[in-house]
């Protein structure tokens, strides 16, 4: 039974690996066989990918550090702070999380129009920052820490951003982990934000030069995906064991 | 184990980004390297005398200045550059022509360009490499 279960499972595995697979395989793939002229074609004629590189570096990272204290801060409050209406404020952000982008993308450009931010990093940056999927990852597995630690710290100083610096995060650093992960991932991917929310060639991202790589010369998309792959694939070979440990404690808090 | 794979994985990061970072800087410059390194110039001009008939008649003979091309060049084809835009950056290219000569010649041996090259057309006077139609340059001179 354990070997049926196991065959099945590495079959499932194969099929879920086969697009990335075949990825790299037409990535050096032409027509005369096996080559590097596809990564010539990227690299060395295709020179607009570069700044596309480094905005959605640019964007995923800022997005990721600047969305991190304000997830803690709001998991914070969701856990241990007392007012009226948290419960229906927590349901509005669970119902926030569960709306589709294409639902709230439109509401978005209309605050970031009125803003002035349209066309700027800032209209991709600001809204992904109050994303609520980590503010709620945040809150479940805050419910799981200790609270003696919290309330031991909150006798020694009146601050609450002390008391979150000692007590809370380093309680978190697994569940930071797999919500830097998370973030990451879905900013470095955004494909919409960036495809209407940016007129100037300058400012988009990688995900919107492989979505348009049809009208490149040159074989440039599958090179352009396997370098695409490669920045996540870095973040969570850093941090499996943290997203491992961070799901299934989330889980079981 | 896992401290060598995190070592590893760091190396590789740090590696990954540092060639991402020499390539946004200098891909472009390897691009023109590895490009035909070319001198073009103007398509020269000549004066050719041009034998005009009036309506009654008269036969008038005056010379024009036309745009010319030496007699050498003629056997393989010229070599014209213009500048298209490829992948968001504006390049040079090579179109090979044939163009269409008529009978009046020049004293050094040019020929009268009826079609094919235009007035200021930048032709191909030495390349580092073999061209071919269609082929992208680096003009140097």
């Amino acid at each position: 039974m354990k070997k049926l279960i196991g065959i099945i499972f590495a079959v499932l595995s194969a099929v879920f690996l086969l697009p990335v697979a075949a990825t790299v395989f037409l990535s050096f793939y032409s027509e005369g066989g096996l080559t590097l002229e596809c990564y010539n074609d990227l690299l060395f004629d295709c020179f607009v990918f570069y700044p596309m590189f480094w905005n959605s570096v640019l964007y995923a990272a800022a997005i990721t550090l600047i969305q991190l204290p304000v997830v803690i801060l709001c998991a914070f409050g969701f856990t241990w702070a007392k007012f009226k209406g948290k419960g229906i404020l927590f349901i509005f952000y669970i119902v926030l999380m569960m709306m589709p982008l294409q639902v709230t993308i439109l509401p978005n450009y209309i605050g970031l129009r009125d803003m002035g931010l349209i066309n700027t990093q800032w209209g991709i940056i600001l809204p992904m920052i109050f994303s609520p999927f980590g503010a709620v990852v945040m809150h479940q597995y805050m419910k799981g820490t200790d609270s003696s630690v919290i309330e031991a710290a909150r006798l020694e100083t009146n601050s609450v951003f002390r008391v979150i610096l000692v007590s809370v995060i380093p309680q978190l650093r697994v569940c930071i982990f797999a919500v830097v992960l998370f973030v990451f991932a879905e900013s470095w991917n955004m494909v919409e934000q960036p495809m209407l929310f940016l007129n100037d060639k300058g400012l988009k991202t990688m995900s919107v030069f492989i979505s348009e790589s049809g009208s490149y010369a040159g074989a440039v998309l599958f090179p352009a995906a396997v370098i695409f792959l490669i920045p996540v694939l870095l973040l969570y070979l850093f941090f499996s064991d943290s997203l491992e440990k961070g799901l299934t404690l989330g889980e079981l808090s | 184990m896992k401290i060598i794979a995190k070592k590893t994985t760091l190396i590789f990061t740090v590696l990954f980004f540092a060639i991402m970072l020499f390539l946004t800087f200098f891909a472009e410059s390897i691009h023109i390297s590895s490009l035909p390194q070319v001198e073009a110039a103007r398509a020269e001009t000549r004066r050719f005398s041009v034998t005009a008939v009036s309506a009654d008649g008269e036969v008038a003979q005056y010379s024009s200045e036309k745009t010319a091309v030496s007699e050498k060049m003629l056997g393989e084809g010229i070599f014209v550059v213009y500048t298209a835009e490829k992948n968001g950056t504006k390049r040079s290219f090579v179109r090979l022509v044939f163009p269409e000569v008529g009978e009046s010649r020049s004293d050094d041996g040019y020929r009268e360009v009826i079609s094919g090259i235009n007035y200021g057309d930048r032709i191909i006077m030495s390349t580092s490499k073999e061209l071919y139609d269609g082929c992208e340059v680096n003009v140097i001179k």
